[in-house]
């Protein structure tokens, strides 16, 4: 009993281990400037994990069957424990889990605590049920104000997100369903949502931030590579939750002026 | 209130009062665990339709018709609140703790008998009231077990967030009273009816976990108690405590100023202690079993309490670590990671002490020893993506995928479950006076292990990849389309799983009618439980007090008698 045991967890532990290590399913590339720390964090953390675990599963398989019971076996070591042993043991974790974590807080301090840099790309993002929306404030770099009672997702666009286009700023403000965003260049995101909370996520560009409703979230990100990204709602936000997905187009700063521009002029 | 020794000084006659409204403690343990045994099959159906949906989303189901969007989104909220409330929540303490607590410190019952017996009736109706809710027009409500607002409090925002989620929310809410009730008891019972000698330091390791459980309870659902009451005003009175101005489907809420995120704090000042109501007891068992069948003293007795006195302390501290990408402040998110990683210290001193205690032993592998290893291989499997949960920038990628998926239901629930299998075959022979079969036992264990590997480690891989959570449908995104082949392999495991717990069940009421008669000490156990009659009489030790002499695992001491030494016998043991 003690060796199929033994086989059985090393099986499981070695076959787990496989499809980590092999990368057969992966964080998807990363498209953003924050993904290589975030790569080398996850990473650097799957490894000392990673060793932890073979260590104690190998272990604990080894175990059962070098230390089964059977008739020539050695008595057992009557024993209540080492606590020199154990002051180590703690010592050790404890050093390794803070120091770790230490580790992964600066990039969450820049992300987080510093608004964007001067100049950076502003859009607002929408969510409700089951769509996103963005706002791009157009060239005067401004939002127009939005009031719920103008509210109307049926109709899509700028009406969904309620936008009083009576306003002089709303003549230049774009709303669309599909976002785009030059590379290379910080965004400085507002999230909002105006029924439940949705939560706006692109995997590769290693971003997540719950939009909640009440709450204007302020994030930043600075895509590096050109490409189309796939945004998904990451919050449970009702039976569309499935569907409420999007794309992000990461094209040059050429492209984007240009499809700004001829959103603009659709407008008029 | 009547006192332990007054209502035990003679058994209750007839039907009624013996089996149904019983104030035994080890009848009211026995109705948990059969309550928590169906809610378990219950909540295992649940997921099943859940996974044969993903695999073949247009399926109909006999009985059933065919899964929607949201029917599949309230299998999913009902599925994770039975099994959190009604299973891991119920067997573990209200089972088990029920039954073997008074026996294991030498009391003849609960510290109030009375009281026990509520708890456990008012935790039937809490069930009944949650099954309702799939009966009532919109069926159960679809905003997951966390059910949080605007989505679970405005009653337009989705099928089933009409009286089903009034019915929920209420089910929680009694559920909270019986476990209140429940939490007072353990406490009063474990400070004030222990038996002559058994020191706090003498007490098994389960008794421990089960105290320190308690304590959790009592501060943990009071504020899940409230929470809910706020909730139901909001959906109900028109207050706003958590929904600001929205708009659903086009149409201005009454609501105004609340704030979303106060659910979320609530809850999970709630959820994440109940993360450790869940587990502990698990600990509490693996250890007991871990030292019996090793035939050695558990490894570091007391590193082991104050390990589990910290899991309790810290586990009040990092409710956060739930919230980082919630809109929460990003400094407190510091606070919340810093004692996330702090709670993993004594989780990792309790797996290097189970590994001390096998550590040159003898070894025996009864069903029992062999759903212990499996509780410590499930718990290092679970506790070790903790940390790249814990992290927030990790976080960032992983919050709300499979990989969270994978990492709870590793450690909380499939490791927790494997602690009530082990009490469960451990405990059986006192509980039934029969023996469960020995080689179905085996079989069932190997069957579960490989399947619920095989279940919840692609889910981390799916996690890594993106692969959300709560989605009916993977198709309609590029990238995760590609993912279905892991869930395919999940769903396929899954029922494989599954149709092995029927061994259990016959193995289970087979034995309970047919198994051969246990002794009173079939493991050769030095806890208490051991030295009374199989089943235990009315009063637990048929009118004698036990004197406890030592502590509870006293195994292989040099130069006595048998190998191990019960903790009434009156023999002196070295010091240590």
């Amino acid at each position: 009993m003690g060796l199929a045991l033994m086989a059985v967890i090393w099986l499981i532990t070695l076959a787990s281990t496989y499809f980590f290590v092999a990368k057969t399913w992966w964080l998807p590339v990363g498209a953003a400037e924050a993904a290589g720390f975030i790569d080398h964090q996850f990473a650097l953390t799957f490894v000392i994990m990673g060793v932890v675990f073979l260590a104690a599963q190998l272990s604990l398989g080894y175990f059962a069957w070098r230390y089964r019971d059977h008739p020539s076996a050695d008595p057992v070591k009557y024993s209540h424990g080492n606590t020199k042993l154990e002051v180590i043991w703690t010592v050790l974790t404890a050093i390794l889990f803070i120091g770790l974590n230490l580790m992964g807080s600066s990039v969450w301090a820049s992300q987080r605590f510093d608004p964007a840099e001067a100049g950076a790309v502003k859009v607002e993002v929408t969510g409700m049920q089951f769509a996103w929306y963005f706002r791009y404030p157009g060239p005067d770099g401004k939002f127009a104000p939005t009031s719920v009672k103008l509210m109307d997702p049926s109709a899509g666009g700028e009406a969904a997100v309620g936008l009083n286009t009576s306003d002089p700023d709303a003549k230049d403000d774009v709303v669309t369903g599909t976002m785009y965003l030059p590379v290379n260049r910080e965004v400085d995101l507002s999230l909002r949502a105006v029924d439940v909370i949705h939560s706006f996520f692109i995997p590769s560009l290693r971003f997540k931030q719950d939009a909640v409703p009440g709450l204007n979230i302020h994030m930043h990100i600075k895509p590096t590579a050109i490409g189309e990204y796939e945004i998904v709602c990451a919050e449970l936000c009702g039976l569309g939750h499935y569907k409420m997905h999007g794309m992000v187009h990461v094209v040059s700063q050429e492209d984007f002026d240009k499809w700004l521009a001829a959103r603009e002029a659709e407008k008029q | 209130m009547a006192t332990a020794a007054t209502i035990h000084s003679h058994a209750p006659q007839g039907f009624i009062r013996k089996y149904i409204f019983s104030l035994d403690h080890k009848v009211i343990g026995i109705q948990y665990f059969f309550l928590a045994l169906t809610a378990v099959w219950v909540g295992m159906f649940l997921s099943l339709l859940m996974r044969i949906h993903l695999l073949w989303p247009s399926a109909v189901i006999p009985l059933f018709g065919e899964i929607k969007p949201e029917t599949y989104l309230s299998l999913l909220t009902m599925h994770g609140t039975i099994m959190v409330f009604f299973v891991l929540t119920t067997a573990p303490q209200g089972g088990f703790g029920n039954y073997f607590l008074p026996i294991q410190i030498g009391a003849p019952d609960m510290a109030f008998p009375v009281l026990n017996m509520l708890s456990f009736w008012t935790t039937f109706v809490a069930f009944m009231v949650m099954l309702a809710a799939f009966f009532v027009t919109g069926g159960a409500p679809l905003h997951g077990w966390t059910g949080y607002p605007p989505l679970s409090a405005v009653q337009s925002a989705g099928p089933g967030e009409g009286l089903g989620a009034d019915l929920w929310i209420t089910s929680i809410a009694i559920f909270c009273i019986a476990s209140l009730m429940g939490a007072l008891n353990f406490i009063t019972t474990t400070l004030d009816l222990r038996a002559k000698g058994m020191t706090l330091m003498r007490m098994p390791l389960t008794v421990w976990s089960w105290f320190i459980t308690a304590i959790l309870g009592l501060l943990a659902f009071g504020v899940l108690l409230s929470a809910g009451i706020l909730l139901l005003m909001d959906r109900n009175l028109g207050t706003s405590f958590y929904v600001p101005l929205v708009v659903v489907n086009g149409q201005i809420m009454g609501h105004k100023g609340g704030s979303p995120l106060l659910w979320q704090h609530l809850f999970w000042f709630f959820g994440h202690p109940e993360v450790y109501i869940a587990i502990l007891p698990g600990m509490g068992v693996a250890s007991q079993v871990l030292s019996t069948f090793s035939r050695k003293p558990i490894f570091g007795y007391k590193a082991m309490v104050y390990a589990m006195l910290s899991i309790g302390f810290l586990g009040f501290m990092v409710w956060g670590h739930h919230m980082f990408m919630s809109g929460m402040s990003p400094y407190s998110a510091f606070a919340f990671s810093i004692l996330t990683m702090c709670i993993g210290v004594p989780s990792a001193i309790k797996t290097f002490n189970w590994l001390g205690t096998m550590y040159k032993a003898r070894i025996r592998f009864q069903t029992p020893m062999l759903y212990a290893i499996g509780f410590v291989s499930l718990f290092v499997s679970g506790g070790l993506s903790g940390p790249f949960l814990a992290q927030p920038v990790l976080d960032i990628q992983l919050h709300d995928t499979y990989f969270v998926v994978g990492h709870f239901h590793l450690i909380m629930g499939v490791a927790a479950i494997f602690g009530m299998f082990a009490a469960t075959y451990y405990w059986f022979p006192k509980m039934f006076g029969r023996m469960m079969n020995e080689t179905w036992g085996r079989i069932h264990f190997f069957l579960t292990l490989a399947g619920t590997y095989a279940i919840f480690m692609p889910m981390h891989y799916l996690g890594m990849a993106g692969g959300t959570r709560r989605y009916s449908d993977y198709r309609e995104v590029k990238y995760l389309a590609t993912l279905i082949p892991l869930h395919q392999f999940m769903t396929y495991a899954a029922i494989i799983t599954i149709a092995a717990q029927f061994i259990f069940m016959v193995n289970l009421f087979w034995s309970m009618f047919k198994g051969p008669k246990a002794s009173d000490n079939p493991w050769e156990a030095t806890t208490l439980e051991w030295t009374t009659a199989t089943p235990p009489p009315h009063d637990n030790f048929g009118g004698v007090t036990p004197v406890v002499h030592h502590g509870p695992y006293e195994y292989g001491v040099p130069g006595a008698a048998k190998d191990y030494v019960m903790q009434t016998d009156p023999v002196s043991v070295p010091a240590h």
